[in-house]
């Protein structure tokens, strides 16, 4: 099978996932697209190493650009619960590495990038990129992303209220104070 | 002359967009050839970082993340087997236990932030449950959060994984082989 109709078909799909508003339809759409052209030829795909350097190449950029000096600088008021924030959020998702590692039979690489908490797609890209299982590790995120996604707007308020101190308000937008 | 102006400005933008595209595809080609792991991805991320300080193109096409995504997707799709689908299946209690220790280590630093830095603590929640950035991104404000603090935390975190992860990955995958 030739490499153009491949990507063609995952366009197709992700345009498709897009115009039905599948959440993240633009990385699915094509998983479920090109997975099911690949299922129904029954022919061998293609090394997709240019197109998975060009995915790698696009994602890096959107990314980057995203990383503003104002965001920095937000970060930079609230550094010390920030780090806090990044750090035990990497700290809780190597424990669940460790976790899929020893109860799982998933490949070594998907529970590793499938525990971290990088994004679906920036850890798909990853795993594509050191040359893992993406489908392992896009299977787990996906997992971690509907449960979180789908309970979140449920579990908002109680959680809110869980966890606001009984002289305070129970939500609010203002900025976090600035004290270290 | 009010047009001329507005194309000016849009035709700048446009051009600060191609030339930060073409400096974010350069570092991360280079960064590929120079085999460092995904380096693709971390050489575009840096040169994207870099050349969009310097061009001041602060706004890429959202077209643009849109293809990766589409693009990924597809060499996920081409790689994906029955035998993908089977082993989540069987795994599938394992990783919503993992889920659910996000979840409560997220709102235990959460309730920290509130109660020590007395963050909000719709803020608190949205910044420490690892979703997705977009996401969260466009839902900040819906949830009473602080949307610009949330985004930083969450770019760094994203920053933070992206650039350890793929050496570690190499050294504890290597380790165990």
């Amino acid at each position: 099978m030739d490499i153009v109709p491949i990507v063609a078909v995952g366009i197709a799909g992700a345009a498709l996932a897009s115009l039905l508003r599948v959440p993240n339809g633009a990385l699915l759409g094509p998983i479920a697209a090109v997975a099911a052209l690949h299922a129904a030829s029954n022919l061998a795909p293609p090394g997709l190493g240019p197109v998975t350097i060009a995915g790698q190449l696009l994602i890096g950029t959107a990314v980057g650009v995203g990383v503003r000096t104002e965001t920095l600088r937000a970060f930079r008021a609230v550094i010390v619960p920030g780090l806090l924030a990044v750090g035990g959020m990497l700290v809780s998702g190597a424990i669940v590495a460790v976790i899929l590692l020893n109860f799982t039979d998933l490949p070594r690489s998907a529970a590793l990038l499938g525990a971290m908490p990088g994004g679906a797609t920036e850890m798909a890209a990853t795993a594509i990129g050191l040359g893992a299982d993406g489908a392992a590790v896009v299977a787990v995120h996906l997992t971690r992303s509907v449960v979180i996604l789908a309970l979140l707007p449920l579990a908002m308020h109680p959680l809110v209220t869980l966890i606001t101190p009984r002289s305070a308000p129970p939500s609010g937008r203002d900025r976090p104070t600035e004290q270290q | 002359m009010p047009c001329q102006v507005l194309n000016s400005a849009e035709s700048r933008r446009q051009v600060a967009a191609i030339a930060t595209l073409l400096g974010a595809a350069g570092f991360g080609l280079a960064a590929e050839v120079a085999r460092i792991p995904a380096g693709a991805l971390l050489g575009a991320l840096l040169g994207a970082f870099v050349f969009a300080a310097v061009t001041g193109s602060t706004e890429m096409p959202s077209r643009i993340r849109w293809i990766g995504k589409a693009l990924i997707g597809t060499a996920i799709g081409a790689s994906l087997q029955p035998s993908h689908l089977q082993l989540i299946g069987e795994s599938i209690g394992v990783v919503l236990l993992g889920v659910g220790i996000l979840i409560s280590s997220g709102l235990m630093l959460a309730t920290t932030l509130v109660r020590v830095w007395g963050w909000s603590p719709a803020t608190a929640v949205v910044a420490c449950i690892p979703g997705g950035l977009s996401e969260f991104a466009a839902n900040a404000s819906d949830y009473g959060a602080d949307a610009p603090t949330v985004v930083a935390v969450h770019t760094v975190r994203i920053l933070v994984v992206l650039i350890a992860i793929p050496p570690v990955a190499l050294a504890v995958l290597g380790s165990m082989q």
